[in-house]
């Protein structure tokens, strides 16, 4: 089975060049049905071969695929080959089962438009591309999957190409990724020179042999790839396109922008794990921005109109977590809740998404409210997807938050500031989640249900709400034969090169029982918040308590970092425009320049 | 007596730079596409006599070969250039230079729909 | 005359021969497709034989051993031969396709009718093709500052003619006219340049100028001291300066978006390419076999020039509009970054490096005239034959033109993404592989300002390659712009021409081992 490992990236693929090349001539069911079958046909392959590397591990507990030699020179080279290791695994079988479930739905919430066969199209392409990614077995394969889902959401964000401000969305999330792009390159490239080799394991082997931590190369090489990261990832300062990147459709948002693109940073950061423990400035760097962008993210949520918007500022806050996560080197932790929140993003985006055709294509919440009568089924999955995130007992959130919250707790000294704040995001999770829940489908009803879902989108949605309730019991102890499942399964890859990387030692039992009570009053208290706020306050009073969020929102929308980019666009544009002034097209003008650059160069080069 | 003995190369060099300058003064300054043609022949003319100069202060042949070289494949450039001057007289009954340039291609101020962010204003209730 | 320098020779040859036959026949009788014919087959014969010259690879035949060597025919001259010839006989193929759909009167109104004569008199065009490549084949492999100033002048006096193709189109004229003048200058300042260094050093030719410099006390020298110094630096900076016009680099970049929209995009396609490559191949050449202590602050002077070009190359290609002028400002962009695989090359002494920055050069040259050539032939092939009676030559290559060309003729569209991709240097193409190879060897050699300006820049650029790409695609563009010019008939030559380059793009970037393999063995670089 694990000789079939090509078949994840290639059936999407396939399916991208089917429908690019016949899409026009396809009629929509059959456009459905090639667009959603290769990826689901994947998602099967990508379990079977998880639960036969479950059954059977691999000889030396990873995988190694080749599939062609791509460049060689004569001191390195690169292959185009895939490596299956226990996170591989985890991400890619997160990816293709979440893809299957937003592809479906997906075919209820595009019918009818006359892009049907180019969007499935290129997110066929994207599933192909983030594939690559995780399974990449060096740094410019994985790359190369890098810019393809820049490339897929640059595209898929401004697919309604009617509406100018779609276009402009999709250029600036492009350029702002763009930034991160351009460092990952220079990591890559100063990684290949100095390391000699590209391949992610010997990388890392070579440069734990290489380099003392602290060193500056070492720093550089991490400063990079966390500049990457950080932009792909939509943390703060590089967080500006994601709330805009909302306005591609809604399934785009699902895949994309909540459970898969996005956190291709935290992969990144998690698969060079060595590389980051030997640059402990830029760990620390990661935590700060991490918790940095969740407590901001999650005050802006607080505040937003937009149900997409809300939680676009909610994904943005939770990979926050993860990196806090990665930063005190709780690389297991992190992965486990990318898993968690994969399912229940997705499925608050879906099930967002079947509330806005209900009101009619708009995602703006006055327009919503009490729609649980109307939606029940939209109702319980929704509701499923929100306790996962605010982390409430026993739903997949709390196992994975719980675990982060550990982490942050016992890694060290200063680490109990981080677990300081990631309590406070936990608290302000659980608040804006419940208030979202509440705004849109409790109170009077405002708007008569135009659309009820059908099965098509129901099947997904209440799957991946099987998935958020169930699907951290397998952390359980006792549930699955040793306990800590994930952690355990996670850990052997982990552990192979670097055995602090795995979950801190346990703490005592009175430490556990105090971070799990303090997770769990954090959930409970903000989702009594959420309540009272939305049902016994008056509507200006409840302003008036997220009055401060407000401004965290100001920062982010229009702050510093929004300046910044703002600036450096506009800047480019100014000089292009008065370089293009030079053009005069008179030959006499050309001449002087011509003659002008002589005399100088010539002084120039005698003189200094 | 040898007149390489009398004129040095040096003096050469520097006749061939004085030369250089005023052809391309020429180029700059004049707006009849003829003088243009002119000036330029005298630059060419100019790095030839460079040559030359040069080749007589190492004594060798080489310098004045390669003056041969220039002037053959000038008169060739020459040739070119009248011919273009012909048509473009044809056109416009007139050789200005600077007429010839007539540009409606030249965009003057860019696109202003290209500001990558433009657009992105602060309305009053989506935060 | 031995046998191995005619076989040496031989591909300048077969383009000569294949010149003046069609020279002769249209003297005789006029026939396009004949023409066309000769020429394809002389460029493909001459493809053939450097081809061979290179995979073969005897001992550098230099030309002519019992006088002082003009020629240098190494596996370096006849690799770089390959490609130029390579790129023009992609050229001729899209100009066969352009010249039948010219009208007659298009080229002169004062020209007869003849029968057969549909569209204008195009044999001369090829004529002057085959010169230009001749003299860029000379440039190649010039080691002597004659034969670098009879190539250079060959090729450009060609381009002259070439670019103002169709006199009755005053805006041709017109472009031809301005790279006349400017060209003119450029040769001029170059010639004096290496009349300075000739009055320094005594040599013409460029392998005796390094052994001097290295020397650099000539017992018999008839200068001395600073002005000595001054002389070579002023050279030196002189060169440069005339190098840096025909490569387009900024500052002297500013006729290269006039020249190329005025010109028939054929000839667009040619100076794009073909000319620049020659005038790179003959300065890699030069400022590697010469030492650089002498030359002082000249090379950093050049290395802040090519910098130069790829920011203000991007940064003008980002507000254009039209077609030809954002790809001649990228390819003042893209120079930028060929040049940065010369400077990875140090200063010329540590032999690894600069061989490194040789394989680099050497891949990313073919990749970047595949995809200018296919980015230029897809104009060429959009441009409607009515347009060419327009003083302004109509509006084919604006972008509103190619709005919505994937809906109209799809092929045609992928094609140009494609290139564009590839210019762009985004993964699966050949762009993607020949940055990461110059990166790497500059990296390598601790070039960081220009590798780091490379990526960043190639960031930037991606932004109005991605732009064309997404006018192709759009919609909802103006129709009856589209319309107007899309009834225009491809010929085969076209669709070839289009077909194999696009072909060689994919392959450089998907499987590029074999090319890389061949260059390391085969053109090992050694300073001749």
């Amino acid at each position: 089975m694990l000789d079939y490992l090509y078949l994840l990236p290639a059936l999407p693929g396939a399916a991208f060049v089917v429908l690019a090349v016949l899409g026009k001539r396809l009629s929509q069911p059959v456009a459905a049905w090639v667009g959603v079958a290769p990826t689901a046909a994947a998602a099967a392959v990508t379990l079977a071969i998880a639960a036969e590397c479950l059954a059977a591990p691999p000889r030396g507990g990873s995988f190694r695929q080749t599939l062609w030699t791509w460049l060689a020179a004569e001191n390195f080279r690169v292959d185009v080959a895939f490596y299956l290791d226990p996170l591989a695994i985890v991400m890619a079988a997160t990816v293709a089962v979440v893809a299957v479930f937003v592809l479906l739905h997906a075919v209820e919430y595009m019918a009818g438009d006359d892009g049907f066969s180019r969007f499935f199209a290129v997110m066929n392409l994207f599933v192909a591309a983030m594939l690559v990614l995780v399974l990449a077995d060096n740094l410019l394969l994985l790359y190369v999957g890098w810019e393809g889902v820049g490339l897929c959401s640059y595209l898929l964000i401004g697919f309604w190409k009617r509406d100018p401000a779609n276009g402009r969305a999709a250029r600036k999330a492009f350029l702002v990724t763009r930034v991160g792009d351009t460092a990952l390159l220079i990591g890559i490239v100063f990684l290949l020179v100095h390391l000699g080799t590209l391949d992610i394991h010997g990388l890392q082997v070579a440069a734990r042999n290489a380099w003392a931590p602290g060193a500056a190369c070492a720093v550089l090489a991490a400063a990079m790839m966390l500049a990457a990261a950080v932009a792909k990832s939509a943390q703060w300062p590089m967080h500006i396109w994601l709330p805009d990147a909302m306005a591609g459709p809604t399934p785009v948002s699902a895949l994309l922008h909540a459970a898969t693109m996005v956190t291709a940073g935290v992969y990144l950061v998690a698969r060079l794990g060595v590389l980051f423990t030997l640059a402990p400035a830029v760990q620390w760097a990661t935590a700060g921005i991490g918790s940095a962008t969740m407590l901001l993210g999650g005050a802006a949520a607080l505040t937003q109109t937009d149900l997409k918007r809300a939680l676009a500022y909610s994904t943005m806050s939770q990979i926050g977590l993860m990196f806090a996560a990665l930063g005190v080197g709780a690389a297991t932790a992190a992965i486990f809740h990318f898993l968690t929140h994969a399912v229940f993003k997705s499925l608050l985006f879906l099930a967002a998404g079947s509330v806005m055709l209900a009101v009619g294509h708009s995602s703006d919440m006055a327009r919503m409210g009490g729609l649980r009568r109307s939606l029940p089924r939209v109702y319980v999955a929704f509701l499923a997807g929100a306790a996962a995130l605010a982390g409430l007992p026993f739903f997949s959130g709390f196992f994975s938050k719980e675990a982060i919250l550990a982490e942050l707790w016992s890694h060290g000294d200063g680490a109990h500031v981080l677990w300081a704040v990631g309590l406070a995001g936990a608290f302000l999770t659980a608040w804006y989640a419940f208030r979202l829940v509440f705004l849109v489908f409790h109170g009077p009803a405002r708007v008569v249900v135009a659309h009820r879902p059908t099965w098509v989108a129901r099947v997904p949605m209440l799957s991946l709400a099987a998935l958020a309730v169930l699907a951290g019991w397998v952390q359980w102890p006792g549930v699955v034969e040793n306990g800590q499942f994930v952690a355990h399964f996670l850990d052997a890859s982990f552990d192979r090169i670097l055995p602090s990387m795995s979950l801190a030692p346990e703490p005592t039992p009175a430490t556990r029982w105090m971070l799990l009570t303090s997770a769990t009053a954090a959930a409970i208290a903000g989702a009594t918040l959420a309540w009272w706020t939305t049902h016994r306050v008056h509507a200006r009073a409840a302003e008036k308590i997220t009055q401060p969020a407000s401004l965290f929102t100001r920062v982010l929308r229009y702050g510093v970092a929004d300046r910044a980019w703002r600036a450096v666009a506009f800047a480019g544009l100014w000089i292009g425009n008065q370089l293009a002034r030079m053009q005069t097209g008179r030959v006499r003008w050309y001449a002087a320049t011509l003659a002008a650059v002589t005399v100088l160069a010539v002084l120039a080069a005698v003189f200094l | 007596m040898n007149i390489l003995s009398v004129v040095s190369g040096h003096h050469g060099l520097a006749v061939a730079a004085a030369l250089f300058a005023v052809g391309l003064l020429g180029v700059l300054t004049r707006r009849n596409l003829l003088f243009v043609l002119l000036s330029l022949e005298i630059m060419l003319n100019a790095a030839g006599l460079a040559f030359v100069a040069a080749g007589a202060l190492w004594g060798q042949a080489d310098g004045q070969i390669m003056f041969l070289f220039i002037l053959a494949t000038a008169a060739a450039e020459t040739a070119i250039g009248l011919t273009l001057l012909l048509i473009v007289f044809r056109e416009k009954r007139n050789l200005n230079s600077d007429a010839i340039a007539d540009v409606p291609h030249v965009s003057s101020r860019g696109v202003k729909s290209n500001h990558p962010f433009e657009g992105d204003k602060p309305v009053a209730n989506s935060q | 005359m031995t046998s191995e320098s005619l076989w040496a020779l031989s591909p300048l040859l077969a383009v000569t021969a294949a010149a003046i036959a069609v020279l002769l026949l249209a003297c005789f009788r006029r026939n396009h497709a004949a023409a066309a014919t000769i020429c394809l087959l002389g460029l493909s014969a001459a493809l053939w034989l450097a081809i061979r010259a290179a995979a073969c690879p005897a001992a550098p035949v230099r030309f002519d051993d019992h006088a002082p060597t003009l020629l240098l025919l190494d596996a370096y001259a006849a690799y770089m031969q390959a490609v130029l010839f390579a790129a023009a006989l992609a050229v001729a193929l899209f100009s066969h396709d352009y010249s039948s759909r010219q009208p007659s009167h298009a080229i002169s109104p004062h020209m007869p009718r003849r029968s057969e004569a549909k569209t204008g008199p195009a044999e001369e065009f090829y004529v002057l093709l085959l010169w230009a490549t001749l003299g860029g084949g000379v440039l190649a492999a010039a080691t002597h500052v004659a034969s670098l100033f009879l190539g250079l002048e060959i090729l450009s006096v060609s381009l002259y003619a070439m670019i103002a193709y169709r006199p009755h189109h005053a805006k041709g004229v017109a472009g031809g006219v301005t790279y006349l003048v400017l060209a003119s200058v450029a040769s001029a300042v170059l010639l004096f340049g290496m009349a300075l260094l000739y009055a320094r050093w005594g040599t013409m030719d460029f392998a005796h100028l390094a052994a001097a410099m290295r020397a650099a006390e000539s017992a018999d020298a008839p200068w001395g001291g600073a002005a000595a110094e001054g002389l070579t630096l002023a050279g030196v900076a002189l060169v440069v300066v005339g190098v840096g016009f025909k490569l387009a680099i900024a500052p002297l970049h500013l006729w290269a978006a006039d020249v190329y929209h005025a010109a028939p995009p054929p000839t667009a396609a040619f100076v794009a390419t073909v000319s620049k490559g020659a005038v790179f191949a003959l300065f890699f050449r030069f400022f590697t076999t010469i030492p650089h202590e002498q030359l002082g602050g000249v090379p950093t002077l050049f290395a802040v020039l090519a910098g130069l070009s790829m920011c203000v190359g991007n940064l003008l290609a980002l507000r254009e509009n039209r077609l030809t002028r954002l790809l001649a400002y990228s390819s003042v962009a893209q120079m930028g970054y060929l040049l940065t695989a010369f400077f990875a090359g140090g200063d010329g002494e540590n032999r690894q490096a600069v061989s490194r920055a040789f394989e680099a050069a050497a891949f990313y040259l073919p990749v970047y005239f595949a995809a200018v050539l296919g980015a230029f032939g897809v104009v060429s092939v959009l441009s409607a034959s009515r347009d060419a009676t327009r003083d302004d030559g109509g509006d084919s290559d604006h972008l509103d033109a190619v709005g919505g060309l994937f809906f109209r003729r799809p092929v045609l569209a992928c094609v140009l993404t494609l290139m564009m991709m590839s210019l762009a240097g985004l993964p699966l193409t050949g762009g993607f592989v020949g940055k990461f190879f110059i990166v790497r060897a500059g990296i390598g050699t601790g070039l960081w300002t220009l590798s780091v300006l490379l990526i960043l820049n190639s960031a930037v650029s991606l932004y109005y390659y991605l732009r064309v790409c997404a006018v192709l695609f759009a919609r909802d563009m103006n129709e009856t712009l589209t319309t107007k010019s899309s009834a225009n008939k491809i010929h085969l030559s076209a669709t070839i021409a289009l077909f194999v380059l696009s072909l060689i793009v994919l392959v450089l970037g998907l499987y590029p081992s074999p090319f890389i393999e061949f260059i390391r063995q085969t053109v090992t670089w050694g300073p001749g």
